[in-house]
C-alpha cells in the first residue's frame, strides 16, 4: 500500500559510507516519515540490511544509540535502533555518520504544525491515504490566444482529509 | 470506492479542505491532454454520476480478443489484468515489466497500440533518450511501452538499460541530477 502520510514530509534519515570509498561518498540507505514511520519500516528496514549485509564490516554504534535514546521520539528510535545494530564498525568513519544522524534530529524538530496540514502531491497522479487525484491539460482561450492549464480530479474523503 | 469519498474537480493547483491544502506541484510537468485519455465531459459525466467500472476485466479482455489473435487464451487474461493494474501501480511495491517477443510481422506493435489506447496515462516510445524518457515519466507517471526494445541490446543504450533494471521496484529508476551553472565561467 502506499505509505506516504498526510503531511507528505519525508527525511533522510541515515546514509552509510560506502566501503572502500572513503571520499564521503554517501549511500542513501533509507527514508522514512516522521509521524507514518511504522508502516513503512519493513520495507525500508529490508532495504537498509541489504545494503548493510553487502557490507563486510563491522562498525561500534554505542554512541549514536545513546545519542538516538536521548532525542529521538519512542517508536523512531526502535526502527533506528534496529538499523544501527547493524552498521558495520569502523572508527574512521564513525564521526561522519554521526553528523548525518544530527541532521535528521534537527530536521524532526522542525517539523511544525504547518507542515502537517500541507500536502505536496505530483499533478499527474498521487494516491495517499486520504485522497487521490488525477490531473490534466486542456487548452483554453485567453485574450484570444491559446494557453494550457491544468485540471485535476481528486477524490477525497470527506472526513479525514 | 467508499460511500464518503468525495470528488471534486478543481482548476487550481492548489486544494484546500477542512484546514488541509494539497499542492499539486506542477513546475514544467506537461500533463496528459485530457482528450487523449479522458474527455472532460466526460468526466464531469462521471463526477455528477459515479459509478464502479464493473465488468471492465471482461470487457478489456473482449477488446484484446476483438484486435488480437494469441496462441494462448491465458495470455488474454494476463493482459486484461496487466492493464487494470497500471492504473494502481503506486500501491505495489513491484510492478512487472511485459516482454511481448515474436517474429517479424506477429502483431508486437499492435498490441502495443492497444494497450497504449487501454493503460494508464500510456506513450509508446521508441529510441528514447533517458533524459526524454525521466521526463515523461516524471511528467505523467504514466506506463511506458517501448518498441523496437531489442535496441536496448545496443551499447549506447547501455545507461536507459540499467535504469529501467532498477525501475520496476518502488523507489528505484532514479538517477542523480547535478545542477550546472555557468557563473564562473570566464
Amino acid at each position: 500500500m502506499n505509505t506516504q502520510s498526510k503531511q507528505g514530509i519525508e527525511y533522510d534519515l541515515i546514509g552509510i559510507p560506502l566501503s572502500g570509498s572513503g571520499n564521503g561518498t554517501l549511500e542513501k540507505v533509507f527514508s522514512l516519515n516522521a509521524d507514518n514511520f511504522s508502516k513503512k519500516e519493513y520495507q525500508e528496514l529490508f532495504k537498509a540490511e541489504k545494503t548493510l549485509y553487502r557490507e563486510s564490516e563491522s562498525l561500534d554504534v554505542f554512541k549514536v544509540t545513546s545519542k538516538l535514546k536521548e532525542q529521538c521520539k519512542p517508536k523512531l528510535l526502535d526502527s533506528c535502533l534496529n538499523v544501527l545494530a547493524k552498521i558495520p564498525t569502523q572508527r574512521d568513519r564513525f564521526e561522519f555518520q554521526m553528523s548525518n544522524i544530527d541532521n535528521l534530529i534537527n530536521s524532526l524538530k522542525n517539523h511544525d504544525a504547518l507542515d502537517r496540514n500541507i500536502i505536496i502531491a505530483h499533478p499527474a497522479y498521487e494516491v495517499n491515504c486520504n485522497f487521490l487525484s488525477l490531473g490534466f491539460r486542456e487548452t483554453i482561450i485567453e485574450d484570444d490566444k491559446p494557453k494550457d492549464r491544468n485540471f485535476y480530479i481528486i477524490s477525497h474523503d470527506e472526513r479525514t482529509l | 470506492m467508499k460511500k464518503s469519498n468525495t470528488f471534486t474537480l478543481s482548476d487550481s493547483n492548489i486544494f484546500q479542505h477542512k484546514g488541509r491544502k494539497i499542492i499539486f506541484d506542477e513546475r514544467e510537468r506537461l500533463l496528459v491532454r485530457h482528450q487523449d485519455r479522458w474527455h472532460k465531459d466526460k468526466i464531469q459525466a462521471f463526477l455528477d454520476n459515479p459509478t464502479s467500472p464493473t465488468g471492465i476485466y471482461a470487457e478489456i479482455k473482449q477488446v484484446l480478443h476483438q484486435y488480437l489473435d494469441l496462441s494462448k487464451e491465458e495470455t488474454y487474461g494476463l493482459l486484461s489484468a496487466w492493464i487494470i493494474a497500471t492504473y494502481f501501480y503506486q500501491i505495489f511495491y513491484s510492478f512487472l515489466f511485459l516482454f511481448i517477443f515474436g517474429k517479424k510481422g506477429c502483431g508486437k506493435s499492435r498490441l502495443l497500440t492497444i494497450l497504449e489506447r487501454l493503460c494508464f496515462n500510456a506513450m509508446k516510445i521508441k529510441g528514447v533518450s533517458i533524459a526524454s524518457l525521466a521526463d515523461s515519466i516524471d511528467g505523467v507517471r504514466g506506463t511506458f511501452l517501448n518498441d523496437q526494445a531489442e535496441s536496448l541490446s545496443n551499447d549506447r543504450n547501455i545507461e536507459i538499460l540499467g535504469l529501467l533494471t532498477d525501475s520496476y521496484t518502488r523507489g528505484g529508476g532514479t538517477r542523480r541530477i547535478v545542477n550546472i551553472s555557468n557563473k564562473n565561467v570566464a
